[in-house]
């Protein structure tokens, strides 16, 4: 018998009986022992203590070039580890449901515990806000810069979904030594990814943060399309990030017009 | 903190700066534990350029046993009564023979607790003679018949 799996615990039941992987006490706790021990790596690196350092250095270089502040404040970017059940219920998105083969693995094969830390490219993030726009690529480029300045890969691309969600995600890669199970350790390949987003876009996205949670979990897509049903949670809220991104290109728009005017 | 508690930590390489966090930790245990807390242990492992990492930190009495998971840079603790409750472990070892470590000796001890619960005890090089009395003392003491 090969049920779809509908709900996480039946995913943690074929987990066991396809795979033999059991999610235990043990496996949250290695997770967030392994998880712990990159953060801690990462923190101290160089190349991120050289990052946080040059965050000031952007802001003014920002201002002198185009008369407005790149951040709103300029406190250090908290790097946050993706909690276990947000992580597990990321590789049943990967495995699961969003999996076309199924019941065949995905087309880069299954996400297990033996390479799920290097699969799953979001356990480690952080955020850099900025006040405008044009800040987002600005970052990007900064990002990048540092990447090749330090000899990190990376890979970059600008997300726009039809969720009304818009950032660009930039992921360094690296591999970490982490402990092994039963002793010693292992250097995985593993990617640490840095949204980078408009001030207003993580306003409306702390807001939003316990619906798009709940909605992560929901298997079964509505029969009415969310942008037919005015009344359910997700039209308010994702035309709300469409809008929320056309005013802010608006005043893009505006801001250089002003400048034009000046010169 | 305890005397030998000292003396244990700083015989595997744990510096002033971590022995204050644990001494923190002990506190608090000391503070919600009923019964006289007699042992302790560090979970740790070898990186590839022979520098040691610490992982969880464990205490004993003869009733309970509590770990901070990760103790170096979280605050996540728990705690469990042991006592006849140990229904079951495993362990894997290399390079030691159960009498003396060497550098290059390596444990992992898994238990298992009534209800499922349990804990890995992870101990390399001169720790795993601190892990050995702890695993006859702790574990096969309190094994259920």
């Amino acid at each position: 018998m090969n049920e779809k799996p509908q709900t996480l615990e039946d995913y943690k039941k074929w987990l066991k009986r396809e795979h033999n992987v059991e999610i235990s006490e043990r496996t949250r706790t290695r997770y967030n022992t392994v998880t712990a021990v990159i953060k801690q790596d990462y923190e101290k690196s160089d190349f991120w203590v050289d990052v946080v350092g040059s965050l000031k250095e952007y802001n003014e270089e920002y201002l002198l070039n185009r008369g407005y502040p790149l951040f709103m404040h300029l406190d250090k970017p908290e790097l946050k580890i993706k909690p276990f059940r947000s992580f597990l219920l990321k590789t049943f998105r990967k495995n699961i449901t969003d999996n076309k083969r199924y019941p065949d693995e995905p087309k880069d094969g299954w996400i297990l515990p033996n390479n799920w830390f290097s699969r799953i490219n979001d356990i480690l993030r952080t955020m850099l806000a900025v006040k405008y726009l044009d800040g987002v690529e600005f970052m990007r480029q900064k990002m990048g810069d540092h990447c090749k300045q330090y000899g990190m890969d990376f890979e970059d691309h600008l997300e726009a979904r039809e969720e009304g969600y818009y950032a660009a995600h930039f992921y360094t890669k690296r591999k970490f030594e982490i402990p092994k199970i039963p002793w010693d350790t292992e250097k995985i390949d593993f990617s640490v990814e840095i949204q980078i987003t408009t001030q207003l876009q993580e306003v409306i996205r702390q807001l939003l943060h316990k619906y798009y949670e709940e909605r992560r979990e929901r298997i079964k897509e509505r029969d009415l399309k969310w942008q037919w049903d005015y009344q359910c949670d997700e039209f308010c809220a994702n035309y709300l990030g469409h809008i929320l991104h056309y005013v802010e290109g608006m005043i893009m728009e505006i801001r250089e017009k002003q400048k034009e005017e000046m010169t | 903190m305890k005397e030998e508690f000292v003396i244990y930590i700083r015989s595997i390489g744990i510096t002033v700066i971590l022995q204050k966090r644990i001494e923190e930790i002990y506190e608090f245990y000391e503070k919600i534990c009923p019964d006289e807390i007699t042992d302790i242990f560090v979970t740790d492992y070898i990186k590839d350029d022979v520098s040691r990492e610490y992982e969880n930190l464990w205490f004993f009495s003869k009733k309970y046993c509590m770990e901070a998971k990760g103790f170096t840079v979280r605050d996540e603790f728990d705690m469990v009564p042991i006592r006849k409750r140990v229904v079951g472990w495993d362990m894997q070892k290399k390079d030691y023979d159960f009498k003396t470590a060497t550098s290059k000796s390596r444990i992992t001890l898994v238990f298992k607790l009534l209800e499922g619960v349990g804990g890995t005890l992870k101990a390399a090089s001169m720790n795993c003679d601190y892990l050995k009395d702890i695993f006859l003392k702790h574990i096969i003491q309190n094994l259920q018949e």
